[in-house]
Order: structure tokens, then sequence, then C-alpha cells
């Protein structure tokens, strides 16, 4: 086998990561150009290409593209058309790579060298980064790199992504690439035949393309590089004359290139010891992915990881309230009194510290998810999970969107793009934001903790059980969100049928220990963009909340008014109290005068019309027209919900002091006394913030996705009444029951 | 500070978070950004998919 000679370093612009999913593309993306994109122990994490830049040994910069996985050049799924489209240089929003990095994994030789077998024949330069030849090398079969380059003929680099070994090596081969020679495949007579009566129809190709070109035509690829020869009157002709089955020829196809791929392994692969189902991985598998004990296993994680949310976090968020209030007291406490005073206060301080107090548990929730996602578990969890799925009308493949739908719903709902079957891909939109997401968090956080924490068991026999209690209340609404995406997929699967049964096709990764580096900052990218919008979506909001808080200001005689009816009757102050008290005793009717002006300022903002206006609509779920604000202000993200409580709630409380905002919300009453929040309210609003759709950015990426307004629209109505029916169910049965 | 600065700064405050809350929300709707505030999801540089 003969290559042509390789490209001069000046003529390299653009290269290409191609490969297997899970074989390590974005790590070696990650170290060639110093990004820090998202990699895990588990395949389909890229959905759509990347580029980032790399700087070659002799200083030229070349731009790399690091592309989703694919086992073929024939793509299923719209993350392989990304795949093929940029490797064959059909996207025009895209150069041809003048490159292609094919990524092998030692590990696993044979089945990556089908794609290489794929992408040889594309004659573009190439170099083989051979990566995890560590795997291959603790496993006694190492590969020989240099007789695989003289098999393949192109450089052939040993490499291991996650440390950097080989890197520059690889860097220095990118001069090198060379296009490797056509293999010869064996085809059986008849498909040769067939292959040479299309290929005789086009005629305008190169001789060493026809044969190619035919293949592809006569095994149905949809690639849009044959669309022009498939219209050609005289193709068509020849492909009806060949009469070949597509099936058939693919099938010969694909034999031909296993028995090329056998004959360089047998020369290649060191033949050793190994035996399959006999790794430290294979014994951990057999209880991990057992149907019984695998999902006991997986339930004891999930409930492990809730209930470890509050015991660690609870002190850490403590510590961030008490900074928060430190901050706020440093920048207000010497200011006089006026708006500007109030906004920074209750608008900034109050808004944003209340939801920014919630850092440490979504900090711990994605630390969690990525020591799990790292050591190879979460692969075997969609294992798992294909088989509850597939009875509901989803995919094994459905299970990687709907857990990134866990810290938030947008990259859930990129991820889809790895389902080849369009039913199944839309059932799974659908589904995707039933997924608690980390904006719910906060929500979740400031009801649990007020309704089901200290305060409330303080005393009882259930005190020490407290974690408990609340790590279960919190794995009950992960739970419930995950029964409405089942239930909601299985309706799916009744009106929109299942449609064409595809295969869930999961590599189960070998199990590491998680790297330290990898999962901080995993943890540390995710709690950023929490942080991130905090400190910009939020921000704002809150002062756009504050103001509708504090605005239109009461006028003197509703004051005035206020005034008097408090003052009714007389303050009594007994016959032989002394000055200290007597002074008590009227500041604390002046206190009672200042809060019913606070009360009566805040029903007069535009809160509290919004409010009363839509508090008829929320009055059966229990809560009050406060509440049905945070509801409304709600729809634009989840946790302005909390920044708009500790917005009215630090409006409306005169005290100079920062209550806490789970105390404030315990103490409010109605005016008879009765008290506006209760458990059952906590529960009701628990179960509307699982079930209902308040994400706008969400509700935009669908439309982008399904292509139209018709899906997310459906969506919208469709959460959002299914999530008031069962909080409205849940308030009045539950307070019926339990009392309110 | 007296009341009357208070006001203007907090008028030109509250203009700015508007505008940003406003600018935010039409570049989420035109599908430029995801609007989920974190600016690097890589539905930001992404084509548009139709369902297949």
């Amino acid at each position: 086998m003969t290559s042509a000679p390789a490209a001069a370093p000046s003529a390299i612009r653009t290269i290409a990561l191609g490969g297997n999913p899970n074989c390590g593309k974005t790590t070696l993306f990650n170290a060639l150009t110093g990004l820090r994109q998202k990699v895990a122990n588990y395949p389909g994490i890229t959905v759509d290409k990347k580029t980032g830049r790399c700087t070659l040994p002799d200083g030229h910069v070349i731009n790399v593209l690091d592309l989703p996985g694919t086992y073929s050049l024939v793509a299923n799924s719209p993350d392989e058309q990304v795949a093929m489209e940029v490797l064959r240089g059909l996207r025009p929003d895209t150069p041809a790579p003048d490159v292609i990095v094919a990524v092998v994994d030692a590990s696993n030789l044979a089945r990556n060298l089908y794609l290489v077998s794929q992408l040889i024949e594309l004659r573009r330069p190439m170099v083989v980064a051979l990566n995890m030849s560590d795997i291959a090398n603790r496993r006694g079969q190492p590969v020989d790199a240099v007789a695989l380059a003289r098999e393949l003929g192109v450089p052939v680099i040993p490499v291991v992504g996650h440390r950097g070994d080989g890197v520059d090596a690889l860097k220095s081969a990118l001069t090198q690439a060379t296009v490797p020679a056509l293999p010869t495949w064996l085809l059986p007579e008849a498909i040769a035949t067939a292959i040479t009566t299309v290929g005789n129809a086009l005629p305008a190709l190169p001789h060493a393309e026809r044969e190619r070109f035919a293949r592809r035509l006569l095994a149905q690829e949809t690639a849009a590089d044959l669309a022009a020869a498939r219209a050609d009157p005289a193709v068509a002709a020849a492909l009806a004359n060949a009469a070949a089955d597509p099936a058939t020829v693919m099938q010969a196809d694909i034999e031909a290139r296993y028995h090329w791929i056998d004959a360089i392994v047998a020369r290649v692969v060191q033949p050793g010891a190994f035996k399959p189902g006999t790794t430290l991985t294979d014994r951990v598998d057999a209880v991990l992915v057992h149907p019984v004990l695998g999902l006991g296993v997986f339930g004891l994680i999930m409930a492990t990881l809730f209930v470890t949310l509050f015991l660690v976090a609870d002190p850490l968020m403590g510590m961030c309230e008490a900074a928060v209030s430190w901050l706020g007291e440093l920048v207000t406490g010497s200011m006089d009194g006026g708006t500007l005073k109030s906004l920074l206060a209750d608008g900034v301080f109050a808004g944003v510290g209340g939801v920014v107090v919630f850092v440490p548990q979504i900090a711990l929730l994605f630390l969690f998810l990525a020591i799990l996602e790292d050591s190879g578990y979460l692969a075997r969890a969609a294992f798992l999970m294909d088989r509850l799925l597939s009875k509901v009308g989803l995919h094994g493949r459905s299970f990687i969107p709907m857990l990134s739908s866990f810290a938030c719903a947008i990259p859930g709902i990129m991820a889809t793009r790895t389902i080849e079957s369009r039913n199944e891909r839309l059932a799974t939109i659908l589904v995707a934001p039933f997924m608690s997401c980390s904006a719910r968090l906060p929500v979740y956080g400031l009801l649990i903790g007020a309704f089901f924490g200290a305060a409330m068991f303080a005393g009882t026999p259930y005190e020490p059980y407290i974690w408990l209690i609340q790590g279960g209340i919190m794995l009950a609404c992960y739970v419930l969100g995950i029964l409405a995406a089942v239930v909601t997929a299985y309706g799916c699967k009744l009106f929109l049928g299942k449609g064409a049964v595809t295969p869930f096709i999961l590599e189960l990764p070998t199990y590491k220990l998680p790297q330290p580096g990898e999962v901080v900052r995993q943890m540390w990218s995710n709690t950023a963009k929490f942080l991130t919008k905090a400190g910009t979506i939020i921000f704002c909001l809150s002062i756009v909340l504050w103001a509708m808080a504090y605005f239109p200001r009461l006028p003197n005689e509703k004051i005035l008014e206020v005034t008097n009816r408090h003052n009714t009757t007389p303050v009594v102050i007994p016959a032989d109290a002394t000055p200290e008290r007597e002074t008590e005793i009227r500041n604390a009717r002046a206190s009672e005068i200042d809060s019913a002006v606070a009360g009566a300022q805040l029903e007069y903002s535009i809160s509290g019309r919004i409010g009363h206006v839509i508090e008829p609509v929320i009055a059966p779920l229990g809560s009050d027209w406060k509440i049905g604000g945070g509801l409304i202000a709600a729809l634009a993200a989840r946790e302005v919900f909390v920044s708009n409580l500790s917005v009215v709630y630090s409006v409306g409380n005169v005290e100079d002091d920062q209550t806490p905002l789970d105390e404030a919300i315990r103490a409010d009453t109605y005016d008879n006394g009765k008290p506006v929040w209760t458990p059952m309210v906590a529960v009701s609003l628990l179960v509307w913030f699982v079930l209902a759709m308040q994400c706008i950015s969400t509700t935009a990426i669908v439309r982008r996705e399904t292509g139209g307004w018709s899906w997310p629209l459906f969506q919208l109505v469709y959460m959002n009444v299914v999530a008031y029916g069962a909080a409205l169910i849940t308030f009045q049965v539950g307070s019926r029951i339990f009392g309110g | 500070m007296d009341a009357t600065t208070q006001n203007i700064i907090t008028a030109v405050v509250l203009l700015l978070a508007a505008s940003y809350l406003g600018w935010r929300a039409w570049s989420t709707l035109r599908g430029k950004k995801t609007g989920c505030g974190c600016d690097k999801c890589p539905a930001v540089k992404s084509e548009p998919k139709k369902t297949p």
C-alpha cells in the first residue's frame, strides 16, 4: 500500500477529530486547544461540532474541530449527521478539514478501525491518534503503533489524552499527515458486478471514485454528496438494472471491512492473556447492571446523594447567609434611608442574596454528578433505565438527555440529537423539562428547609431524623418529576406512535477513579453558570421586582387612614409601669402601625395589585397574593420565586435587621392571625414547581429543536395545566387529611 | 446622599436593568442566545435543527 505525500504545514488550516463515541476525542481536543469542553466517561456528550485553536510546534496556528462520536459515516441521528457532514466537507458553514485526526481507542481497536476504514476513503490527509493505549497495555494487549502505521499508511501516534501524553508528538505528526492508500475490499461477485454496473453510469467521476460512489448509492446512503448522482436518470436506471438489495450490499461491505480489520489487528495487537468477562469492571458490572440489584444500588446512590445534600450543605448555606447579610450591612449600613438604600438592601441584597445562599447545595449536587459521570457509573444507569424507558416509548439514549436536564433542560434538549427516531426524540424533548433542574433547587431548599427543618421538628421524636426527612422530600420531588416524565412519554407513545424501533447500543466504558481535577472543574463550571445567572439575570430581575414592590408609593391620606385604623384604641399604660416599660409599650404600638403601613404599601404596589388579580386562581392552592406574585415572576426563571419572596418580605419588613426568608415566611399571617404558609402550602408549591414549565429559555430551545412553535406551546400549556391540577389536588386533599 | 440624588441613581439603575432584561428576552426568542444566563451552552453556537 502506498500513500500520498504529507501536507505542507502552512497548508493546514483546519483539522477535525473524528472517532467512535467515548474514545476520548473531547479530552484530546481539550489537550490540543487548552479549552475546557465538557468530557465525561460515557458516550454521547458531544452533540455538535466545537471549534478551538491549536499552535503547532512551528508556531503555525490551526483550527481544531471536535465532532460528535460516530461508529460509521452512515449517519443515523442528528449528531452523527454533523460528524459525517463535517468529515465529508459537506457543511457550508464549516471548512472541509485539511487533516483528519482519527481518534482510536486502543483497547477496542477492531471496532474503532471500522470508522477508520471509511475515513480512509475520504482521500484526505490523516493521522491516527491511538488513545487509551495505557488501558490496552494494562490488559496485556498492547498495540504496535509502528506496525499499525505501516498497515494504514498514515502516522499513528500513541496518546493518553487525560494526561496529555503524546499530544506534542501528535501536533508534530500533523505536518506528516498523508492520504492513505485505498484498501481493496473483497466483495461477493454479484455485488462487485452491481457496483461496476452503477459505477459505469458515473463517467464524470475519476475511476477510483466511481466504485465508492456506486457502493454508497447501492446501499441507499442519504448523504448530500450523493444527491446529484441519485437524480441522474442514467444512474437511476443503472441502480434499477443492478437490482441489488441495499441491506445485502451494506452487509457485504461491513464483512469486507472487518475481513481487512481482522487481518490488521492480528498483525498489530500482541495477543495477551486478556479474557473478556474477567476484569474488575466486569465483576462490578455483575452487580451494577443486574436487573434487580442494579436498580437497588441506583436507588441507594440517589437517596444517599439527596440526604447528603442537606447534611453537608446546611452549615455552608448558613455561612453564605451570614456573608450576604454582612456584605449588605457593610454597603447599606451607613446610608441614609431612601429609595437607593431600599433598592440595595431590599432589592439587590435580598433578591440576589436569597438565591446565592443555595450555591453550596447546587455545587454539591454537581460534585456528586461529576463523580458519577467520571467513574463510568452513569453509562450503567442509562443501560438499566433502557428497560424501563422502552416500556413507555422512550429510548435508552433518552436517559442521557434526561440526566443532563437535572442540571439544565437546555443542554438536555440539545442532547436529544443523539436519538435516531423522530418520535422518541420528540417525546424526550417534551419530558426533559420535568427533570428537576438546578434552578428549582433554591425553591426546594427554601420550602423544605423552612417547613420540614429544625423549626418544625424541634422537640419531637423526629428531630434526629431531620436530614433523612429533608433528603427524602427532596428525592420525592425528583422522583415525582421522573414519574410525570414517564406518564407523559407513555402518552406520547399512544398518540404519536413509537415510530421505527431503533436498538439501543451503548458502550459501557471502563470504570475508573474519578479525576479530582476534572470533577472539580465540572462542578465549578456548572456552579459558575448558576452564579453568572445570579449576577446578571437575577440581579436585574431583583431590581425590577423591587421597583414593582416599592412603587407606586402609598399616598399620605392612605397612610393616615391605616394609622388611624390602628390608633382607634388608646395605648394602655399600667399605673405601676416603669418608664422603660412605658417606652416599650409605646414602641410596640408604633411598630404595629409601621408594619400595617408597610403591608398596605406592599398591597398598593404593582406587585400587590398583580398578586391580588391572580389571587382567585391560586387561592385554591392555598397560596396568597404574595406567593402569586412570586409564581408570576418565576415564569422568567424558577429561582426568581425565591428572589421575589425575599424582595417582597424585605420591602414589607419595617425593621432594619435582615430576617432570614424562611423565618419571615413562617411568621407571615393573614389579618385573622392564621398563618399564610403551612406545610401543606409548601408541599402544594413543591408539586407546582416540580411539574410546571416556567423557563422562557427552555421554550425557546424547544422551538429551535422542533422547528416551530406548536410543540413548545403545547408543552407550555400541558405542563402548567398538569402542575396546576396536581398542586390543587395535593393541597385540597392534603389539607383535609393533615390539616392546613 | 440626598433624596433627589438617590431617586436619580435608582431611576438609572432601574432603566438599565429593565433594558438588559428586555434585550435578553428578545435575544432568547430570536434564538441568538440561550437566555439561561450562562452563555456557554452549545445552543449558542449551533444551528437550529429540525426534528429528523
